[in-house]
C-alpha cells in the first residue's frame, strides 16, 4: 500500500461538505449557482492530485488510516486502486457537468438543491474510496437520503412514488449489506477490505454473504428482476439526479461486485456466476426491448442503461483479463454517454416542455447543432467505432466469446437492439414532422460548454483507451488472479467447547466438502 | 525506392479532414475544395505499391489500415475515379450536410477495402453504414426518413453479425487477419462473415434495403450508394469466399430475380436498383467459381458496372431533377426535351447489356467462358442459360426504360422542365466515355487485374453471340411490349416481410414487454405498496394504542395517584398524626410477620 502525502481523498470527500457551509450564507440564486460550480471545478483540480497514481501496481496508493472506533475495530481508511480511481474521477467529471445542466432547470429551494448534491457528491466519493467495511457501508447509505430528497423536492409530477419505490427497494438491499458486513466482521475479524480479502473463509458462509451482497448490488445496479425503481426514478428525477442516478449510482453496484463480492466470495462468485450471467444477458435483452418501445426521452436511457449495465455485469462475471477490462472501462464510458444523453434531453426539454418524442420533432433543420449532439451521443449510446463504448463492448464480447460460444451469441443481439432504440428516436427527432422547433434557438454558450466536454471524451476514450486500459490492467489481474487456488478454512468441532482449525488447500477440495466437517 | 514509392497516404484521410471542416467554412469557395481529395485519391492511388501500411496497435489489437495488393488496388483505383465523377454530378449540391456524409462514406469505403484486419473492416463498414444511412436521410422526404431507418437497421444487422462471425473467428483461429476463408471448409463463423457480406452486396433475398433505398435516397447519393455501398461489399466476398459454390447459385438467383423484377418495377430508380441486384450476381457467379479468368471477368465487370450503373443513375436522376418525377408511367416523350440524357442513358444501357465495344462486354464474356466449364454445384450449360436468361431480361428491362421515357408520349403533360446543372452534364459525359473506353479498350482494366487475362477479347464468336443477345432482347420486346406498359403499382418485395418482422418484434415482444412491465410495475404499487402501507398503519395502530398506550397509561396512573395524594393533605396535624400512626403500625406488621 502506498500512503499520501496530502490527505487528497479526504479534501475529496471534504470539500462538498464545506462547500454546503458556505451555501448557507448566500441569498441569491446566481450566487448560490457560482459558488456550486466554484466548489465543483475546486473539487476537479483537487483531483487533479490523482494524476499521481502510480501505473503498472495493483497496490491501493493514497492511503489514509486513522482510529476511528477502536472497540468495533472500525477504522476510517480511504484508498484507491486501479479499479476504484476511474470511479472517483468519474465522480468528479460528473460534478460540474450536473451543476452546469441544473443552471436554469431549478427555480425553487435553489440552495437545498445544492446542498444536497454536494453532500451526495461527498458521499459517492467516499464509497469508492473507502477501504473499511463499515466505513463503506456508512457512505452507501448516505447515498440515499439527498436521491430520495432529490427526487421527492424537484422531481416530475410523480416524483413521491418514484422516491418512495427508490429508497424503499435500495433500503432493503442495503439492510442485507449490512448483515453481510457484521458477519464479515465476525468471521475475518476486522472491518479492513484488504485484510478481509486476504482472508480465506468457509464455502456455505460464501455462499451467503454472497447472495446477501448480490442483491443489495443487483438492486442498485439495477439487474433483473430488480429495475422496476429504475424507470420511475430516472423519469422523475431533475437532469442532475438522473445524470448522477445512471452515470455514477448505478456504477456502485458493479463497483460492489468487484470491491467486494468477487474478492471475498470467489468460490461463491463463480458459482453463482451462471445465475449472474443469466441475469445480466436478461437485463441486455429486456432492456433492449423496452427501450424500444418507448416514447419518453428519459424512459428510452433509463433503460438504456438497464441493458448497458447488463453487458457490465456479464463482463464482470466472465472471469477474464477481457471481460473485466471490458466492464471496467464500460463503467466509465457508460458514465459519460447516459449523462451527456440525460444533458441535451433536459437541453430539449426546456425548449419543448416535454421529454416525449412527439414534443421534439423535426429538429434537424432548425436546431442542427442541438439535433447532432443528440445523434452523435446516440451513435455512442450503442457502440459506434471510435466512441468510447465501442471499446467497452468489444472486450466485454471478446470475453463472452472467449467464455463460451453460445454466451457471445445470446449477448450479441443486444447490439442490434441499442442501434435500434437510439436511432428511432433520433431519425424522429431529426426529421419528424410537424417540426416543434420553428422558434426555437439553438445551443448557447452555456449549454456547448455543459456538453462539448462530454464530447470530447466520448471521441478520446474511444479512440485512445490505452491509457485507462493501462491503469487499470494491474489492479484487475490481482482481482482475477486472486481466483486462484485458495487456501480455504473449515473448522473442525470436536467437542461442543472447543474447535480445532483444519487447514483445507485449494479450490476443488473445498467445493466438494462444503463449509465444514 | 524514392520518397512516393516508400510512403503511404491513405486516400481516406482528406476526404475525412474535408468532411470535418466543411460545417464551419463559410462563404461560395468551398464547393471547389470538395475536389481536392477525389484528385489526391487518383494520384495517390495511381502511384500506390503494393505492401502493408499505418499499423497501429488499438486495445491490445494491431489494426492495419492500409494493405495495398492486387486485389485491392484496382478497387481503390475505381474508387478514385468514381469518387472525382460523384463529386463533379454533385457539385451544384449546396447542403453542406449531403456532401459532409458524401465525403464519410467514400472514406469509409475507402477504408474498407484497404482494411488488412477484420476490425479495421468492421470499423470502416459501421462508418459506411451510418454515412450512407445518411444520404437517404438528407432527401428529407417522410418517405425517405422511415426508408433510411429500415436501410440502416439491415445494414447494421450486417455488421452485428460481421462482429459476430470476427469474435467466433479470432476464438478458433486466434487471428483477426482479413483474409480467405476456406472455401471447401466453411466454418459456422465463415458463414457469419458471408451472411453480412451477402446483405451488403444486396443478394436475393437480403436486397430489399437496396432496392427500397436507393430510390429514396438524393439524387447523388443514390450514385454513391451504387458505387462505393455494393462494390466494397463483393470486395469483400472477392477477398474472402472466392471459389465458394454457394455463390455461384445464389448469384444465378440474383441474376434472375434482379432481371424480372427490373422488367416489372415503374420506379425509374428501382429499374436500375434491380439492374445493379441483377448484375450483381453476375459477379457473384465470377467471384463463386474457382478461376482465374471468373475473377479476373468479376472484377472487370466490377469495374465496368460501376460506370455505367452510375452514369445510368446520373441520369434518372437528372430526369427527376428535371421533371420532379419519378414514375415511369407519368414520363415520356423526354428525348427532344433531353437528348443529352437520352443518349448517354443509351450508353449505359448497351453497356450494361454486354453489347460489344462497350464496358459490359469483355467481363461478361469472361464469366460466360468459365462458366461453360464448371461441373458443381450446377452444370455449366444449365448455368449459362441461367445467365443468358437474366441477360435477356435486363435487355428487356433496360429497352423497356429508356423507350417509355424517351420515346414514348406521356400520359401526362410534362411542362416547363428544369435546366440540368452543367455539372451534372459533364459529370454524365465522364462516365459516358469512361463506358466507351473501356469496351474498345479494356487492355486499359486489364493491366490493373489480378491475373494476367488469356485468350482475346474480340473473337468472332463473341462479338456474334455479343450482337445477337441485344438484337434478340429487341425483337422480344417489340412483341412483348404491350404487356410491359408502366403500371401505377410496383411488385410486392422482400420489404413487406421486412416490415413484418420489425412489427412482430414491437407487436410481439416490445410492447408486450412493456405492458408486462406496466403490470408488474403496478402490482407493486397495488399490491406490495399497499400491503406496505397496511403494515405500517398496523404498525402505527399497535405503536399508538399499544405500547404508547401502555407508556400513558402509565403516565395516566401516576397523574391519578398524584391527584389522589393532594386531596390527602388536609392542612391538620391531627390528621397527620394519625396517617403516621397508621403507617408506622403497618411497616412494624410488615416487619415482624414476614
Amino acid at each position: 500500500m502506498l500512503e499520501a502525502h496530502f490527505p487528497i481523498l479526504t479534501c475529496l470527500i471534504l470539500l462538498p461538505l464545506l462547500g454546503c457551509l458556505g451555501v448557507l450564507f448566500l441569498k441569491s440564486p446566481l450566487t448560490v449557482r457560482c459558488w456550486a460550480l466554484g466548489v465543483s471545478l475546486a473539487e476537479m483540480l483537487t483531483g487533479l492530485f490523482l494524476l499521481q497514481f502510480k501505473m503498472g501496481t495493483s497496490d491501493f496508493q493514497f492511503i489514509e488510516s486513522a482510529q476511528w472506533v477502536s472497540a468495533w475495530g472500525v477504522q476510517y481508511f480511504l484508498g484507491v486502486d486501479g479499479i476504484s480511481v476511474f470511479m472517483v474521477a468519474l465522480t468528479l467529471l460528473m460534478f460540474p457537468f450536473c451543476i452546469i445542466c441544473s443552471w436554469t432547470s431549478i427555480l425553487t429551494r435553489v440552495k437545498e438543491f445544492y446542498i444536497c448534491l454536494f453532500i451526495l457528491i461527498s458521499a459517492l466519493i467516499g464509497v469508492f474510496s473507502a477501504l473499511d467495511l463499515f466505513l463503506f457501508y456508512l457512505f452507501w447509505e448516505a447515498v440515499l437520503i439527498p436521491t430520495y430528497l432529490l427526487i421527492s423536492l424537484w422531481g416530475g409530477r410523480e416524483r413521491d412514488l418514484a422516491a418512495l419505490k427508490f429508497i424503499l427497494y435500495t433500503l432493503a438491499g442495503s439492510a442485507l449489506l449490512l448483515v453481510a458486513v457484521i458477519a464479515f466482521r465476525m468471521e475475518g475479524g476486522s472491518f479492513s477490505i484488504p485484510n478481509l480479502t486476504a482472508h480465506a473463509y468457509p464455502v456455505q458462509f460464501q455462499r451467503w454473504m454472497f447472495l446477501i451482497m448480490a442483491l443489495a448490488f443487483a438492486v442498485k445496479v439495477p439487474l433483473f428482476p430488480f429495475h422496476t425503481w429504475l424507470p420511475a426514478a430516472y423519469e422523475q428525477a431533475p437532469v442532475a439526479g438522473s445524470i448522477l442516478l445512471s452515470a455514477v449510482m448505478a456504477k456502485m453496484g458493479a463497483y460492489g461486485f468487484l470491491r467486494l463480492g468477487l474478492p471475498l466470495a470467489p468460490e461463491a462468485a463463480q458459482f453463482f456466476a451462471p445465475l449472474m450471467i443469466g441475469m445480466s444477458v436478461c437485463s441486455i435483452l429486456y432492456g433492449g426491448f423496452l427501450a424500444f418501445a418507448q416514447s419518453n426521452l428519459k424512459k428510452i436511457i433509463a433503460y438504456s442503461s438497464l441493458g448497458h449495465m447488463g453487458f457490465i455485469i456479464l463482463g464482470i462475471f466472465l472471469f477474464n483479463l477481457n471481460g473485466a477490462q471490458g466492464a471496467l472501462i464500460q463503467m466509465v464510458n457508460h458514465g459519460i454517454t447516459t449523462g451527456a444523453l440525460f444533458a441535451v434531453a433536459g437541453i430539449l426539454h426546456r425548449r419543448s416542455q416535454s421529454y416525449e418524442i412527439s414534443g421534439n420533432l423535426g429538429l434537424g433543420r432548425y436546431v442542427p447543432a442541438l439535433m447532432g449532439l443528440w445523434g452523435f451521443f446516440a451513435f455512442a449510446g450503442f457502440a459506434f467505432p471510435g466512441t468510447n463504448n465501442f471499446v467497452g463492448e468489444f472486450l466485454i464480447l471478446a470475453g463472452a466469446f472467449e467464455k463460451n460460444l453460445w454466451l457471445g451469441a445470446v449477448a450479441i443481439p443486444g447490439a442490434l437492439l441499442a442501434a435500434a432504440y437510439m436511432l428511432r428516436p433520433t431519425q424522429k427527432m431529426a426529421w419528424g414532422e410537424p417540426s416543434t422547433a420553428t422558434k426555437w434557438r439553438d445551443m448557447s454558450v452555456r449549454e456547448w460548454g455543459c456538453v462539448l466536454p462530454m464530447a470530447f471524451l466520448v471521441l478520446y476514450l474511444g479512440l485512445a483507451p490505452t491509457f485507462c486500459l493501462k491503469v487499470m490492467n494491474p489492479s484487475l489481474k490481482h482481482l482475477l488472479e486472486a481466483f486462484g487456488p485458495r487456501t480455504a478454512v473449515t473448522l473442525s468441532m470436536d467437542n461442543h467447547f472447543s474447535a480445532n482449525l483444519t487447514i483445507e488447500n485449494g479450490l476443488n477440495n473445498n467445493s466438494e466438502r462444503g463449509g465444514g466437517q | 525506392m524514392n520518397l512516393i514509392e516508400g510512403s503511404f497516404l491513405h486516400p481516406a484521410t482528406l476526404f475525412v479532414i474535408l468532411a470535418l471542416i466543411l460545417p464551419f467554412l463559410r462563404g461560395g469557395f468551398w464547393r471547389v475544395l470538395l475536389f481536392i481529395p477525389p484528385g489526391a485519391a487518383i494520384f495517390l492511388t495511381l502511384h500506390a505499391h503494393v505492401g502493408v501500411y499505418w499499423e497501429v496497435d488499438y486495445v491490445g489489437q494491431a489494426l492495419v489500415l492500409g494493405r495495398v495488393d492486387t486485389l485491392s488496388l484496382p478497387f481503390i483505383i475505381l474508387f478514385a475515379f468514381m469518387s472525382f465523377i460523384c463529386t463533379t454530378f454533385s457539385f451544384h449540391v449546396r447542403d453542406k450536410a449531403q456532401h459532409v456524409a458524401a465525403l464519410f462514406f467514400m472514406a469509409a469505403a475507402f477504408g474498407s477495402v484497404l482494411a488488412g484486419d477484420y476490425w479495421t473492416l468492421y470499423m470502416f463498414w459501421q462508418g459506411m453504414t451510418v454515412s450512407s444511412s445518411f444520404l437517404i436521410w438528407l432527401d428529407r422526404e417522410k418517405d425517405a426518413s422511415k426508408t433510411g431507418f429500415l436501410y440502416m437497421m439491415f445494414l447494421l444487422l450486417s455488421s452485428v453479425l460481421l462482429l459476430a462471425g470476427i469474435l467466433l473467428r479470432q476464438r478458433a483461429t486466434g487471428s483477426f487477419i482479413f483474409g480467405p476463408a476456406e472455401s471447401h471448409l466453411m466454418w459456422h463463423y465463415d458463414y457469419l462473415i458471408l451472411a453480412a457480406f451477402a446483405i451488403n452486396a444486396a443478394v436475393v433475398p437480403l436486397h430489399a434495403w437496396m432496392t427500397q433505398g436507393l430510390p429514396k435516397a438524393t439524387i447523388p447519393g443514390a450514385v454513391l450508394l451504387s458505387v462505393f455501398g455494393i462494390k466494397t461489399a463483393l470486395y469483400a466476398m472477392t477477398r474472402c469466399f472466392v471459389g465458394l459454390e454457394l455463390l455461384i447459385v445464389l448469384g444465378a438467383i440474383m441474376a434472375l430475380y434482379g432481371a424480372v423484377y427490373a422488367v416489372f418495377s415503374n420506379n425509374i430508380r428501382r429499374i436500375i436498383a434491380y439492374l445493379l441486384v441483377a448484375q450483381g450476381g453476375v459477379m457473384v457467379v465470377g467471384i463463386g467459381m474457382d478461376s482465374k479468368m471468373a475473377l479476373d471477368g468479376a472484377i472487370f465487370l466490377a469495374y465496368a458496372q460501376t460506370f455505367y450503373t452510375a452514369l445510368l443513375l446520373m441520369a434518372m436522376g437528372s430526369v427527376i431533377y428535371a421533371t420532379k418525377e419519378e414514375l415511369l408511367g407519368k414520363l415520356g416523350n423526354l428525348v427532344r426535351k433531353l437528348p443529352f440524357v437520352a443518349v448517354l442513358t443509351v450508353f449505359g444501357l448497351l453497356g450494361l447489356c454486354a453489347v460489344p465495344f462497350f464496358s459490359g462486354f469483355p467481363g461478361i464474356s469472361l464469366i460466360f467462358e468459365e462458366a461453360l466449364k464448371i461441373q458443381n454445384p450446377i452444370s455449366g450449360p444449365f448455368l449459362l442459360i441461367l445467365l443468358g436468361l437474366a441477360m435477356i431480361l435486363m435487355l428487356l428491362g433496360g429497352v423497356r426504360l429508356s423507350f417509355f421515357l424517351f420515346w414514348t408520349k406521356s400520359a401526362e403533360q410534362q411542362g416547363h422542365l428544369k435546366p440540368l446543372h452543367r455539372n451534372m452534364v459533364v459529370a454524365m459525359g465522364m462516365a459516358g466515355a469512361f463506358c466507351l473506353v473501356q469496351g474498345i479498350f479494356p487492355e486499359v482494366i486489364y493491366r490493373h487485374l489480378p491475373y494476367p487475362v488469356e485468350g482475346r477479347t474480340f473473337t468472332s464468336f463473341k462479338l456474334l453471340i455479343g450482337f445477337l443477345f441485344p438484337a434478340a432482347g429487341v425483337v422480344l420486346f417489340i412483341f412483348l411490349h404491350p404487356l410491359l406498359k408502366p403500371r401505377t403499382h410496383e411488385l410486392p418485395d422482400f420489404e413487406h416481410l421486412y416490415t413484418l418482422v420489425g412489427r412482430a418484434i414491437w407487436f410481439g415482444l416490445s410492447k408486450p414487454l412493456a405492458w408486462m412491465d406496466g403490470i408488474w410495475t403496478e402490482i407493486y404499487r397495488t399490491f406490495f405498496l399497499r400491503a406496505f402501507y397496511f403494515m405500517s398503519r398496523i404498525t402505527d395502530f399497535f405503536d399508538r394504542k399499544g405500547i404508547d398506550g401502555a407508556v400513558n397509561q402509565t403516565a395516566a396512573s401516576v397523574m391519578f395517584l398524584s391527584r389522589m395524594s393532594t386531596r390527602l393533605q388536609s392542612g391538620r396535624l391531627q390528621d397527620q398524626l394519625a396517617r403516621m400512626m397508621l403507617l408506622a403500625l403497618a411497616v412494624f406488621a410488615l416487619v415482624w410477620f414476614w
